[in-house]
């Protein structure tokens, strides 16, 4: 069985809001290459 | 043509050539191994499909393709993790899947039709690698998810149901009318099922995203499951009588 130590409250908050960065960067991007 | 079907998979091959030697590197040599073997016949899988697309569509493989087949290389990824028998959502097994989901379900998806337009390179065997890729991601990210992620194992039957109901709706109509009119919501039931996959394998995922994971699973994968369905019936419908 394998042990996994759960992050902390902490970690997961700036994991997500990293993510949520990221996820608006690409959206942007997008948006970008379909103007015309 | 065959030319470019085999510059495109030694790219592929070789892109995962780093993560199985990260892989042996910490989890020991039968991980590793296993992790190559997985990835390595996940990709020859995928580009051995794509050769015979191609040629029965007698089309060209394109840059932009090449962009949406290293999606395989997401898979692929997923795939090996599978194999190798590792089963952690921390470290860097966790980061390595979580990461590849990402960049497979958002930076690739997200850019290569856009891309594809703004170069003027769109194509019939563009949009079935797109949606092709994106179905196996979804079925691998589903299975890495239920068996790495916590999961229940019912978040499976949606992605594996598409094919089920793809291989009977192609005994009746053509694959290019399967696909041709996707209603406004199947593309937000398709991301909320990926968002779950997303939150499920995250590796900094702590209390709060297991409490979210675990109300969320018994409402997206029964509705995406229902969703699956009702374009099955609606691409039956279209049959001409």
């Amino acid at each position: 069985m394998t042990v996994q130590t759960p992050p902390s409250r902490r970690r997961e908050l700036i994991g997500w809001t990293g993510f949520l960065l990221f996820v608006a960067m690409v959206f942007r991007l997008r948006r970008v290459l379909d103007r015309r | 043509m065959p030319g470019r079907l085999a510059v495109i998979s030694i790219g592929l091959l070789a892109a995962s050539a780093a993560p199985a030697l990260a892989m042996r590197r910490s989890y020991g040599s039968k991980a590793g191994a296993r992790f190559a073997a997985g990835s390595v016949l996940a990709t020859l899988a995928q580009q051995s499909l794509v050769g015979i697309a191609a040629a029965r569509k007698n089309a060209n493989l394109t840059a932009v393709d090449a962009m949406t087949l290293s999606r395989g290389v997401a898979s692929a990824v997923l795939v090996g993790l599978l194999m190798s028998g590792v089963r952690r959502r921390n470290g860097l097994a966790g980061w390595l899947g979580w990461g590849s989901l990402v960049y497979g379900s958002i930076v690739c998806d997200w850019l290569d039709g856009p891309i594809a337009r703004r170069l003027g390179a769109t194509s019939e065997l563009g949009a079935l690698l797109d949606l092709e890729s994106d179905s196996w991601l979804t079925l691998t990210a589903a299975s890495s998810a239920a068996t790495w992620g916590g999961l229940p194992g019912y978040c499976m039957a949606a992605p594996l149901a598409r094919y089920a109901l793809m291989v009977a709706a192609l005994r009746r109509i053509p694959y290019s009318q399967i696909y041709a009119d996707e209603p406004p919501w199947a593309r937000p039931f398709g991301i909320a099922q990926m968002a779950l996959f997303t939150a499920a394998m995250a590796p900094f995922g702590a209390a709060g995203t297991r409490i979210a994971v675990r109300l969320a699973a018994p409402l997206v994968a029964p509705l995406q499951l229902v969703g699956m369905l009702l374009l099955y019936r609606r691409s039956q419908r279209s049959i001409p009588t």
